[in-house]
């Protein structure tokens, strides 16, 4: 009679043989793994750095909404993104605060400049107006102080964009629309997308600068609401009360200037669909590679069949192996990642690691993995054991 | 007496309408325990066929077959599986090792799916090592064997879990004269060792005074030999 004991020894026992057929079958042409495996993980390392640079474009267009630290963003109709704000009146500020439930609101300039560089060449830059308190300015500095900027003529630029603009040190001066600019202090990692350098000045100063607002013009209304209260319920009432102008908060406005940048223009498309050549790379190499080595084996795995091997085992030997093949690509595809995105955290194109996308991407990898191995399964299912007797 | 394998009237055609090739007429085999049989015949005339049926790996057109007293339901392949794995041992032309596995993994491997434990497996494969002197070979990787060698290691392979039947197509096909009547003599001794049914399929004549008895597949019929 049967026992529990020995059904449960003999099933650990067949897990232990799939283990050592799928492995060492793999292992036997060593060639051919380190081909497939190289193959895999190259497709890997080329998907996640894909989506690692979707994940920095994304977080760098709406890095200043999420920093501003505010709850409701108030702007023109049918604004697209953040970069392409159209001037309100400067008095819209004032209707917001009277709006119930409304704690603090300030303007933000947003428009774009020209950048007269010392060897006289020009590049396009975003000048940023702040209000007084500097929400939408850059959240963190490495040289200076942003309250310089309450100075006339004095801007802060991004440490990553010195070579760009040409400024090295405090104190430097250019020129914007034929105007002096000096240089107050270097925010850090502030980064801009489309490479056009963000400029923070005081929005009273910034104005002078700028052809597209007038002095009571601003581009957008920054809001806080009250602890406790209902951003929705502000949000919708500020609606009713102010004409002519939309109101998103922070999340919602980040998601709209992401996808503008991402899906409006194309950029983001484009690296979603390497992305996915690369995911496809990837399953072509291991389909074509489990295929090889299945019918490679396909004598033994007759052998293996007529000498009483349940044909569900040796499906679960290739379904391991494209297992196997799937998990070393991403190890060593993410061990190609890692430093990726440690040599480029510094850069103005940074490639980022976000864990559910990386978490994602494992998943669909070791997905299309197992689907790799269809060609393979079918071989094993149509298999007749009998072809034992005519092989050579 | 202890019969364990009984065809009857097996038939086999393959193929359809005018394409059809009958090659079984209706054989009637019956092997005892014990019992080294060699089957002959010339390429073509359904030795290998017959094996297949009686391996459970061919499903017979007509007749029954009926393996330890039972008959096989053919068109259950799970009761099929079943029998090839414990009451059944294969030894194949060219010793089908599986060439990733060294000579002890590739035995041990069998044995475990029949249910044997690995000690036990590892002791029993051991055992047939030695008895047929190839335990100087348990490490090595079939394609470091030579033919007789990898044909020894089939025999341990298809006696490891003391199968009822032993069913070989061809062993010596791929071995010089010495090396053959090696092979066969050690089977037909494992086999006898274990109680088992032998029934091989031989081209060569020269080795038949070693079996028990010989039998002929003849238009599709098996006659015995005296």
């Amino acid at each position: 009679m049967t026992t529990q004991s020995q059904v449960s020894a003999w099933q650990s026992s067949q897990l232990k043989t799939v283990w050592q057929l799928a492995w060492m079958m793999l292992a036997h042409n060593r060639p051919r793994l380190l081909f497939t495996v190289l193959g895999v993980s190259t497709a890997f390392f080329l998907a996640s750095a894909q989506f690692g640079l979707l994940v920095g474009w994304t977080n760098t267009t709406s890095a200043l909404i999420k920093h501003a630290q505010v709850d409701l963003w108030l702007m023109s109709e049918n604004t697209r993104a953040l970069d392409f704000g159209t001037p309100i009146p400067r008095q819209t500020i004032y209707r917001a605060r009277s709006t119930p439930e409304v704690s603090w609101a300030q303007g933000l300039m947003v428009s774009w400049n020209s950048w007269i560089r010392p060897d006289g060449s020009s590049i396009s830059v975003q000048l940023l107006g702040l209000d007084k308190d500097k929400m939408g300015g850059p959240w963190q500095m490495q040289e200076g102080e942003l309250r310089i900027i309450d100075n006339p003529q004095t801007a802060v630029v991004d440490e990553l964009y010195r070579d760009l603009l040409q400024v090295h040190a405090r104190g430097d001066a250019v020129q914007m629309r034929s105007l002096r600019v000096i240089i107050g202090g270097f925010s850090k990692g502030v980064r801009s997308f489309a490479s056009t350098p963000h400029v923070f000045m005081s929005l009273k100063h910034a104005l002078l600068y700028d052809q597209r607002h007038r002095d009571d013009e601003i581009t957008y209304v920054l809001i806080r609401c009250q602890p406790g209260a209902d951003v929705q319920a502000v949000k919708a009432n500020m609606r009713q009360l102010i004409k002519h102008v939309e109101v998103l908060t922070s999340d919602e406005f980040a998601e709209r200037t992401a996808h503008y940048w991402m899906l409006g223009t194309g950029a983001g498309i484009g690296v979603i669909l390497t992305a996915v050549l690369g995911l496809l790379v990837g399953a072509i190499v291991a389909s074509q590679t489990l295929f090889a080595t299945t019918q490679e084996n396909l004598g033994n795995y007759a052998a293996l069949m007529a000498i009483g091997f349940e044909r569900r085992l040796l499906t679960q030997v290739v379904l391991l192996q494209s297992l196997l093949v799937g998990v070393a690509g991403i190890v060593i595809g993410t061990a190609g990642f890692v430093p990726l995105v440690w040599a480029t955290a510094r850069s103005p194109l940074p490639i980022e690691f976000y864990p559910p996308v990386l978490i994602g991407l494992i998943g669909i990898f070791l997905v299309i993995c197992i689907l790799a191995s269809g060609l393979s399964l079918r071989s094993v299912f149509r298999l007749d054991p009998v072809v034992i007797f005519s092989q050579q | 007496m202890n019969i364990k394998i009984a065809c009857r009237a097996i038939g086999k055609t393959y193929g359809e309408g005018e394409l059809a090739e009958t090659v079984l007429r209706g054989a009637d085999l019956q092997v005892n325990a014990g019992e080294a049989c060699i089957l002959l015949g010339p390429s073509g005339s359904g030795k290998t066929t017959l094996l297949s049926i009686i391996g459970c790996l061919s499903t017979p057109s007509s007749g029954t077959l009926e393996l330890l007293g039972k008959p096989v339901d053919f068109s259950r392949n799970d009761e099929c599986v079943r029998i090839r794995r414990h009451a059944l041992g294969f030894v194949f032309q060219h010793a089908q090792l599986l060439p990733f596995l060294t000579a002890q993994q590739n035995v041990v491997l069998t044995a475990k799916n029949t249910g044997l434990s690995a000690i036990a497996a590892e002791q029993r494969c051991a055992e047939l090592f030695r008895q047929l002197d190839i335990d100087k070979m348990a490490h090595k990787k079939p394609g470091l064997l030579s033919g007789g060698q990898r044909q020894r290691v089939a025999i341990s392979r298809a006696l490891i879990h003391k199968p009822a039947i032993v069913l070989a197509d061809e062993p010596t096909a791929a071995l010089d004269w010495r090396h053959g009547q090696t092979v066969i003599d050690l089977l037909i001794e494992q086999t006898r060792d274990v109680g088992a049914a032998l029934v091989v399929v031989c081209h060569d004549q020269r080795l038949v005074s070693r079996f028990d008895r010989v039998l002929t597949v003849n238009n599709g019929r098996v006659i015995e030999s005296i």
